[in-house]
């Protein structure tokens, strides 16, 4: 399997080889375009994680559905995010996990696990999806991003803006709190919420915040 | 024809420097800028008919602006959804065109609708823009173009689909023959058999449309 990310940083997607046999999993409706050598076949998440899985997942803001791909004989899958923006790409060595969040999940190697994890009560105030998809084992894993991504290496403490955020390492500790003053002042300045990180590992970033983008067009368009 | 695709990256616009004699012709909504001494006419070209067929049914703007000059000047074109601009010098050959992918063209390049037959029904419209003649044509997407090579068989997803040389014959399928795949978020997809090359555009307009529906403001009463 080589993975490879491919076009203009404003609209990248990911470019999979696979070779006979081998296998990858991604979003469904992901897909751009593929070798016919390859049979793709959707999934509900029921398979891997149950029922509930598969709603938590929902409400994360993600597919409930998993499409596989298996290749007969070598052949390739192009996938794409949605939205403009960078795709981010991390190797997983089995050290550690990642935590996606808001819907971030796009693609993952075959021994790739992918858990819904509920975020309680901090999640509920936060205005970001109550659900991080954990992802852990070995192989790659490819996020959604809208924007630039960036990667920042914690050690110490980090604050990113909810709306920000695309996927942590699952070695750092973290906190979802208002940005900072009151809880009035926080309302007001429309800076919503941050997750506070704390402890050593990697943050991915993107540059822009879908929700902020979603409510610049949302009123250009006939009500719902 | 002279001309420069500029401002590489996610909002090129595509520059023709216009010499006495020669014209250009675009997509209604297209210019952007250009100098004073370029004369710019609107008209149903291709007479009423084909215009119908075209703007109706293509999908494409009824009317198509014709740029000329009679000192020489310069005129800028850019597309609706950022992302590139592709130029091809037509050479007898034909392509086909998905609704919106047309941005301007030299005088002697035909641009018609075509019938798709039934399989435009599960597809993104009933007609495709057929391109033939000879000159330059400029195509857009929204998101980057990669040229694919088919030998043999090739799937695209039909909202990514952008172009395809008409020597490609394709089916619509689905990815999978499972019926579970069909109820649950399976994607159509264009099944392209032949020798040629198709273009297919790195972001689909539908998936953008359908991410930004729940944005929409409520009713108010």
């Amino acid at each position: 399997m080589r993975t490879e990310i491919i076009g203009h940083n404003a609209f990248q997607s990911l470019r999979v080889e696979l070779g006979a046999g081998e296998r990858f999993v991604s979003e469904a409706g992901k897909m751009v375009r593929m070798s016919t050598t390859i049979d793709s076949e959707v999934q509900s998440v029921a398979k891997s994680g149950g029922i509930m899985g598969g709603l938590k997942r929902m409400l994360g803001g993600e597919s409930f559905f998993f499409s596989h791909y298996t290749a007969r004989s070598a052949g390739e899958v192009v996938l794409a995010p949605t939205l403009p923006g960078n795709v981010g790409f991390q190797q997983l060595d089995g050290r550690c996990g990642w935590y996606c969040a808001g819907g971030s999940y796009m693609a993952s190697g075959p021994e790739i696990k992918t858990e819904p994890k509920w975020q309680g009560v901090k999640g509920m105030f936060s205005g970001e999806s109550l659900v991080f998809v954990h992802a852990s084992g070995i192989g790659p894993l490819v996020l959604d991003a809208f924007g630039m991504v960036s990667e920042e290496q914690v050690d110490g403490s980090f604050t990113v803006d909810t709306g920000h955020l695309v996927a942590f390492e699952d070695t750092l500790q973290y906190t979802i709190s208002k940005a900072g003053g009151s809880w009035l002042n926080s309302f007001l300045a429309g800076e919503g919420f941050v997750i506070r990180f704390t402890g050593r590992g990697k943050v991915m970033v993107q540059s822009h915040n879908m929700k902020e983008f979603g409510s610049v067009l949302g009123p250009k368009l006939p009500p719902r | 024809m002279q001309y420069e695709i500029n401002y590489e990256g996610a909002y090129p616009a595509l520059e023709v420097a216009l010499t006495p004699g020669e014209t250009l012709v675009s997509e209604a909504g297209a210019m952007a800028w250009m100098d004073p001494s370029v004369d710019c006419k609107t008209a149903a070209r291709g007479g009423i008919g084909a215009s119908l067929t075209r703007g109706v049914l293509g999908g494409e703007s009824f009317f198509q602006n014709s740029y000329s000059t009679t000192t020489g000047g310069t005129v800028a074109l850019v597309s609706g959804p950022p992302g590139e601009i592709r130029a091809m010098e037509m050479t007898g050959q034909r392509i086909f065109l998905e609704r919106g992918g047309y941005l301007a063209s030299g005088p002697n390049v035909q641009v018609d609708a075509k019938f798709k037959g039934l399989k435009g029904l599960f597809s993104e419209g009933m007609f495709v823009l057929q391109v033939s003649g000879s000159g330059p044509l400029f195509f857009n997407s929204f998101g980057d173009i990669s040229e694919v090579q088919v030998e043999g068989e090739y799937i695209v997803d039909n909202g990514y689909a952008l172009a395809w040389d008409a020597s490609l014959d394709y089916t619509i399928s689905r990815t999978s023959k499972k019926i579970r795949s069909f109820l649950f978020g399976d994607q159509l997809v264009m099944r392209f058999n032949g020798h040629g090359r198709v273009w297919t555009q790195s972001r689909a307009p539908r998936s953008m449309g359908a991410w930004v529906y729940p944005y929409r403001r409520a009713k108010s009463n």
